[in-house]
């Protein structure tokens, strides 16, 4: 192709060099991260590594509402709940959980509540939008507390994991904490490719264009509330897939899954690690992980402390944590780099 | 009546009691450039956005090829053939000059929303996006972002943001405000080429430039037409004279 432009924020028509050279990078970190049972045979560690991937596609999949979209959503964990409590329902009581009815079973159901929510909430934009997603994400919260199927506060407790069945033979067996974590990191490299290959398809486009200025992009021709609902649906889907893994890791489903705490966590970690970036987030994921389990080491006030560190973050490093490797072309460096071109 | 594109049938909007458009009727003929006239607050936006679907009018009809818009959204409308630019600059500052006229090319090229695109798609995506920055003389600007460019350039990339989406009907809302000489030249060559291919509605404030390029003019105070005809009956209006123009177009006129 002939045209290259090289501020792009389009990888098909972005420099070679500079994505194959990225390319090159997260191949490494895959590698690295497939190795990482190998490298560091401690099981705390590897514990903490599923989380932190499972809490990466959760935060992923809010990046594309938030920071590609522009739809900033406080009510993200509903379909993190939808998505393990699918699976706790449905499964409580069985003897074998079947993978393949469970996991598209958590997926449908919570492709049907974006679908339901963010038909209605789109409608808004702002603070109005901020408060129709909360109050989203409360109700389905008090009804996980309140419904008699889902055993209150108490929550629900899986007792086996899901089986991943060809034919008689177990493809991968779930209770052992390695095969686990592949089955994790398989289906994160699957949603970080699937969001990468969709945002720089056209649809990526349209939604940053949409983020930038909506009404010019409908005028283009474009039925925005459409592409708007479409990228709810994705986000909400990938966060019911987050939310089936958190549950089949732990065991233990509760409503803390959907409570506002959990969806103004993530929004955290979007701004910690990097917004509009998809590995930012996850790195953010990674930040929240961990400090959790330094902090409490040092100060029982650690929460004081995360905070201050939040706050020190968000001064210095704006573009978040994924600016301190990687240089993110801001407004600013395009405009610097346009005039040095001048 | 086969070469009327569009017919706007008695149009009125009120903002609250103020009535910005008041019965206004304009037929609008395939290949003719139309431009409407009038002083600030006259309703000529207003009836561009009306034209657009970006409002919806209290009373009246709006036919588009025979086709009643009236309540039809502005994607809708986008579609059927009828572009339209805006008073104020109204791009996407943060992508680049050839992806916002890619974003306008690819509306009318993709499908499955987009979500997948094939390489012939994305071939064609990329020569309808060039064509489109050739016209308005912008070929050379492709990668820089769209916020960094002159205001002259900023208005030339809107305009080919409308012609990428290759349509019929243009609707133009003050095409050369705030441009310098040269490059108001250029966009009325731009226009005078366009409006052999297209029909043009076009809101202007620079007279000389309209007398000179539009077929049909229509003079609008007020929220009402005052006077519809060729710029030879406008200029021998009385009433137009009286409400708009004013003495120094009769002197020049006389001159």
């Amino acid at each position: 192709m002939a045209l290259r432009p090289e501020s792009s924020v389009f990888p098909f028509q972005t420099d070679t060099m500079i994505s194959e050279k990225k390319s090159i990078y997260f191949f490494i970190i895959f590698l690295l991260l497939a190795l990482f049972p190998w490298i560091i045979e401690e099981s705390f560690y590897l514990e903490q590594l599923t989380r932190i991937l499972i809490l990466g596609v959760f935060a992923m999949s809010l990046d594309l509402l938030v920071g590609y979209t522009g739809i900033v959503s406080l009510g993200h964990a509903a379909f993190y709940g939808v998505g393990a409590y699918t699976l706790a329902c449905v499964f409580q009581s069985a003897d074998v959980i079947n993978f393949w009815y469970a996991l598209p079973l958590s997926l449908a159901a919570s492709a049907l509540s974006a679908t339901i929510i963010g038909w209605l909430s789109i409608r808004t934009s702002g603070v109005y939008l901020l408060m129709i997603t909360l109050a989203f994400g409360q109700m389905c919260y008090f009804f996980y507390l309140e419904s008699p199927y889902c055993n209150g506060s108490d929550g629900i407790l899986l007792l086996n994991k899901p089986e991943i069945l060809w034919g008689a033979y177990n493809l991968l067996d779930l209770e052992n904490e390695t095969h686990f974590y592949f089955f994790v990191l398989g289906w994160f490299v699957a949603v970080f490719l699937l969001l990468k290959r969709i945002l720089q398809a056209p649809f990526g486009q349209i939604i940053q264009g949409i983020c930038a200025n909506e009404s010019r992009v409908r005028g283009l021709g474009y039925s925005t509330p459409t592409y708007k609902l479409v990228s709810f649906v994705i986000a909400g889907t990938l966060a019911g897939l987050a939310g089936f893994l958190e549950a089949a890791h732990t065991g233990f489903v509760t409503p803390a899954y959907s409570h506002w705490h959990q969806s103004g966590m993530l929004l955290v970690i979007l701004i910690l690690g990097g917004i509009r970036t998809l590995h930012g987030p996850v790195l953010g994921a990674a930040a929240i992980v961990l400090l959790e389990d330094l902090l409490p080491n040092i100060t029982d006030h650690w929460k004081l402390l995360m905070g201050l560190l939040i706050i020190v973050i968000v001064l210095f490093l704006p573009n978040g944590t994924v600016s301190f490797f990687t240089r993110i072309p801001t407004q600013s460096a395009i405009q610097y780099k346009n005039k040095k071109h001048e | 009546m086969n070469d009327t594109i569009l017919h706007a049938d008695n149009l009125t909007k009120h903002f609250g009691v103020l009535p910005a458009v008041q019965n206004v009727s304009l037929l609008l003929k395939r290949g003719v450039l139309h431009a409407i006239i009038g002083p600030n607050g006259a309703g000529k936006t207003t009836l561009i956005n009306l034209l657009s679907g970006e409002l919806h009018p209290d009373q009246g009809a709006i036919r588009y090829r025979n086709k009643e818009i009236t309540q039809l959204l502005p994607d809708q409308i986008s579609r059927l053939g009828i572009g339209r630019s805006y008073q104020k600059i109204n791009i996407i500052p943060s992508f680049t000059c050839f992806e916002n006229c890619q974003l306008a090319a690819q509306s009318r090229l993709i499908t499955f929303m987009g979500l997948f695109c094939s390489g012939k798609q994305v071939k064609e995506l990329h020569e309808r996006t060039e064509k489109a920055l050739e016209m308005v003389h912008l070929s050379h600007r492709n990668k820089t972002a769209a916020a960094t460019m002159s205001y002259g350039e900023q208005r030339q990339l809107e305009l080919a943001m409308i012609l990428a989406t290759e349509p019929e009907l243009l609707l133009l809302d003050e095409p050369l405000a705030g441009m310098g000489n040269q490059e108001s030249n250029q966009i009325i060559e731009l226009l005078q080429k366009l409006a052999k291919q297209h029909t043009l509605l076009l809101v202007e404030h620079d007279m000389d430039a309209v007398f000179a390029i539009a077929q049909q003019l229509t003079v609008m105070v007020n929220g009402k037409i005052l006077e519809t005809g060729t710029s030879n009956q406008i200029r021998n209006s009385d009433a137009v004279q009286k409400a708009y123009l004013g003495n120094n177009v009769i002197m020049k006129n006389e001159g």
